[in-house]
């Protein structure tokens, strides 16, 4: 009779530890019967990486890890009931969930408690159900910590999620610690100590894990707003599409032959998820889009019109007291519209001809947080906004020395234009006028504003223009 | 070969019965055992086999013992004093239920003789 050598022997240890059996002394109870049946067939005259093949064939894939599933369901209770619980919940929480957000979506009532209930299940029943049953299934001490962690960061992280769908405070407060938590500490420590004992190929598991990394990475960067966002979330993008997946095709899903169901349906879930979330955000941000390049139409055609207006006046008489003050204007309008089709060329990176057209035709622009850098003069020593503030105080004081204002406190011209600080917020912070305008702003919003002044410009000139021509009570000699 | 939903509901039973006659045993010598009596009909897989036995040690039926054999540990489990008592009682359960349906089965009384 054939005797497997020590050698051997630690080879089918080694495989069956892989498969993560520890329940009691179900390891060696399994290591002895597999090399008992390997000694059986060698008995047939077979080589020992045969007989190993053959019988793993006959236990198949996961075989092991089934028998140990089967064995703590017979044995304890509390798994059984986490297993069970944890399917029953889990279906239900993901169905409340997308009902939730449908509901949500189309702005029908009670998506608030279908939200909150499939929040309370996922993350009080089914979320710590999952860690038991995983516990229970890598038996291992060692790896509390990491149980520990992934719980407290995933329930502090579905909070955030919550408070923030809810519209609820303190949303981003949550939002941070929890994201940070995960992608960290757990992540790596995940990587640390599952690293030794991998069923898998290391590149594979290596390659999937950063590059999931580097995506959280980039998202909590996006959300806090600290530079560097977009590279990592590209990086990220980039490395899971062009590395992970392919190298997860032609080395893991080869192997294993037969073309898993998990499989499949992990291809499926992804594209959904990946279609919609894109999708959804899309409608979103299109709709604001929408109402943003209405009011700028308006206000481009407005001013238009008013610019029409004035010329006609000026054709008709030409009141020299007033020529000062419509040079000013107009200069005033072009640095505007300098403004404007500099925010349009350094989002598409186009020439000034191919911008000019872009803006004309008011191309909305969302998603660009370049705007800073060189609009702020907080960045840039040469921001168009310096000079773009001392001529539009100028243009009020000599609005103000022309004009007779009869509204009281505040006149027009400042209701119009004001260049002083304002108070933001709750705390009522002063912000500087640019700031309050064109600090992380989206350019879509700052094209807007500028918009908005070029019409204020042109209406501020009309009122002068007829104020000298209809009614010269109201101007000071 | 006997199908497994057969076989499903006596294997506790069978595998009592086995440690009953003998002293003790291993999984793997119970596999073999219960093969080599049923002259291969019934061939017991070790993902029935295991969550068996420590379902049994689990409620104090059996109790296992280690030994170094072959150049690795082999668990042996044996019948504890309850356990014989368990075994008895469901060795005599089995024998009732074997006999039951052999009565179903009987063409004078069941329903083989309409069939027929």
């Amino acid at each position: 009779m054939c005797l497997l050598s020590t050698e051997q022997i630690a080879i089918v240890t080694k495989d069956v530890k892989n498969e993560g059996i520890n329940f009691s002394h179900l390891q060696l109870d399994l290591i002895d019967h597999v090399c008992c049946d390997i000694e059986l067939h060698m008995d047939h005259g077979i080589s020992f990486n045969e007989s190993y093949e053959i019988v793993k064939k006959e236990f198949g894939i996961k075989g092991l890890r089934q028998i140990q599933q089967n064995t703590l369901m017979l044995i304890d209770k509390n798994y059984r009931i986490m297993k069970k619980s944890m399917k029953i919940i889990g279906v239900l929480a993901l169905a409340l969930m997308a009902f939730g957000a449908m509901f949500k979506i189309m702005h029908w009532p009670m998506a608030g408690v279908m939200l909150l209930a499939s929040f309370v299940f996922v993350a009080f029943v089914f979320f710590p159900a999952l860690l038991y049953v995983m516990y229970k299934e890598v038996n291992r001490k060692k790896q509390v910590a990491t149980y520990i962690i992934a719980f407290v960061g995933g329930i502090i992280f579905m909070t955030s999620v919550l408070f923030k769908v809810m519209h609820w405070p303190y949303a981003q407060l949550l939002f941070t610690p929890g994201l940070a938590i995960l992608t960290f500490v757990l992540i790596p420590l995940i990587i640390i100590q599952r690293i030794g004992s991998l069923k898998m190929n290391k590149t594979v598991f290596l390659v999937g894990l950063i590059s999931m990394m580097i995506i959280l990475w980039g998202i909590l960067f996006k959300m806090m707003h600290w530079p560097g966002a977009g590279v990592l979330l590209v990086a990220g993008g980039t490395l899971l599409v062009l590395a992970f997946v392919p190298l997860f095709y032609i080395i893991e899903v080869r192997k294993s032959e037969s073309l898993r169901i998990d499989f499949l349906f992990g291809i499926i879930a992804i594209s959904h998820f990946i279609i919609f979330s894109f999708l959804l955000s899309l409608t979103a941000s299109s709709g604001i889009l929408i109402d943003f390049n209405y009011q700028d139409n308006s206000f481009r055609a407005r001013a238009n019109y008013l610019h029409e207006n004035n010329t006609s006046i000026l054709e008709v008489n030409k009141p020299e007291i007033v020529t000062q003050f419509v040079n000013m204007a107009d200069s005033i309008y072009n640095e505007l519209e300098e403004i404007k089709l500099k925010v349009v060329r350094t989002h598409y990176e186009v020439s000034e001809e191919e911008a000019f057209l872009l803006n004309k035709k008011n191309s909305a622009i969302y998603n660009g947080d370049n705007l800073n850098r060189w609009l702020l003069s907080d960045y840039n020593a040469n921001s168009p906004l310096i000079q773009l503030k001392d001529d539009i105080e100028k243009f009020c004081e000599v609005y103000e020395i022309i004009m007779v204002d009869s509204l009281g406190q505040e006149s027009f011209i400042n209701q119009l234009f004001s260049t002083e600080k304002r108070a933001v917020g709750i705390n009522g912070d002063l912000k500087s006028w640019e700031d309050y305008y064109f600090k992380n702003r989206q350019p879509m919003v700052a094209l807007n504003t500028l918009s908005f002044w070029q019409y204020n410009i042109r209406l501020a000139e009309n009122k002068m223009l007829s104020a000298v021509v209809n009614n010269s009570k109201t101007i000071q000699r | 070969m006997i199908p497994k939903e057969l076989v499903k509901g006596s294997l506790k039973s069978i595998v009592l019965k086995l440690l009953a006659e003998n002293n003790r045993m291993y999984g793997y010598e119970i596999t073999k055992e219960v093969e080599r009596l049923s002259e291969g009909k019934i061939k017991l897989t070790y993902g029935a086999l295991y969550p068996i036995l420590h379902k049994l040690e689990k409620e104090g039926v059996v109790v296992t013992e280690s030994k170094v054999v072959n150049n690795r540990n082999r668990i042996y489990y044996k019948l504890t004093e309850k356990g014989n008592t368990t075994a008895k009682e469901r060795i005599k359960e089995l024998e009732e239920f074997v006999q039951t349906i052999k009565i179903l089965l009987n063409p004078q009384t069941g329903f083989e003789s309409c069939v027929c």
